[in-house]
């Protein structure tokens, strides 16, 4: 059976910008290419480095980069502010109160994510 | 929490003397992957499909799309139609849906734009698909051979006659 591997759109911009994999590398900072290579064939993530020099770079956010990546972030960090939202319900105090404000936005930027058109 | 559902991934390979030229479309007209590697010498046909079998295993493709080379197909040399058959085997052992086509249709699909000869398919394709223009080839001098570049044209011509096939309209 074929197991899903997750997608990332670096060897696309590399390609769409006529860079080599060393040019790449060079730009964002690396010394040698093979980070380059294991992030296209997706044997290894990311670093916060990289994501971030790529954004400066193809002005593009990393979450567009690399949106499997993103997605996963995306899970475990709704997951748990739903149950935290969860369990802070009932609590009068200022603090809760400014909580919730955030978990209710942050809820309410994922559901707006889910419905955007995929571009 | 639902799950973004992932689009839908197509691979079109295309064998060429020295090589071939790989596409991966997801969706209509955004390439997100493509090249022509150059696989020359002695064992080139074993060295090829490795190279497919890591595409294969790396994208994990809803669909490959190679040409048809049977005999109702297009005629190619035997080294290649050989291939080509090796491809299709290799891709069915794991479960990727395969689609053929032969030259008489995809030029039949680019008729409809005008275009009849490969130089002039992969400046419609490039015209399309912007991320592709840096890699059409100049025209081919008659004593030149031809462009690997032009295998990924090659390529993405057969993508959009399966998009075409399956859509029923044009790509775009």
């Amino acid at each position: 059976m074929n197991v899903r591997r997750p997608i990332n759109y670096l060897r696309s911009y590399r390609l769409r910008w006529g860079l080599s994999q060393k040019e790449l590398a060079y730009l964002l900072g690396w010394d040698r290419p093979d980070i380059i290579s294991r992030i296209e064939r997706k044997q290894r993530s990311p670093t916060l480095q990289l994501a971030m020099a790529c954004y400066i770079l193809f002005d593009t956010p990393s979450a567009e980069l690399f949106p499997d990546i993103s997605a996963g972030i995306e899970q475990v960090v709704m997951a748990r502010v739903q149950e935290m939202y969860e369990t802070i319900q009932g609590d009068p105090s200022r603090r809760t109160k400014k909580k919730i404000e955030l978990f209710e936005d942050a809820i309410a930027r994922a559901d707006q994510r889910k419905r955007a058109p995929i571009t | 929490m639902k799950a973004r559902k992932r689009p839908t991934l197509i691979l079109a390979i295309y064998f060429q003397t020295s090589g071939f030229g790989f596409v991966l479309l997801e969706y209509q007209l955004s390439p997100v992957d493509w090249g022509a590697p150059e696989v020359r010498g002695h064992d080139r046909a074993k060295r090829c499909l490795r190279q497919i079998d890591s595409l294969l295993t790396l994208h994990t493709p809803d669909v490959l799309v190679l040409q048809d080379t049977t005999r109702r197909g297009t005629h190619r040399a035997p080294r290649i139609e050989a291939l080509n058959h090796q491809t299709l085997q290799l891709a069915k052992q794991r479960g990727v849906p395969v689609r053929t086509y032969s030259r008489p249709q995809v030029r039949e699909y680019f008729e409809e734009f005008g275009a009849t000869t490969k130089q002039r398919i992969a400046e419609i394709v490039a015209q399309h698909t912007p991320a592709l223009a840096l890699y059409v080839p100049p025209p081919r001098k008659p004593w030149k051979s031809e462009d690997a570049r032009m295998g990924i044209f090659e390529a993405a011509a057969l993508a959009w006659t399966y998009l075409r096939s399956s859509a029923g309209a044009p790509p775009f």
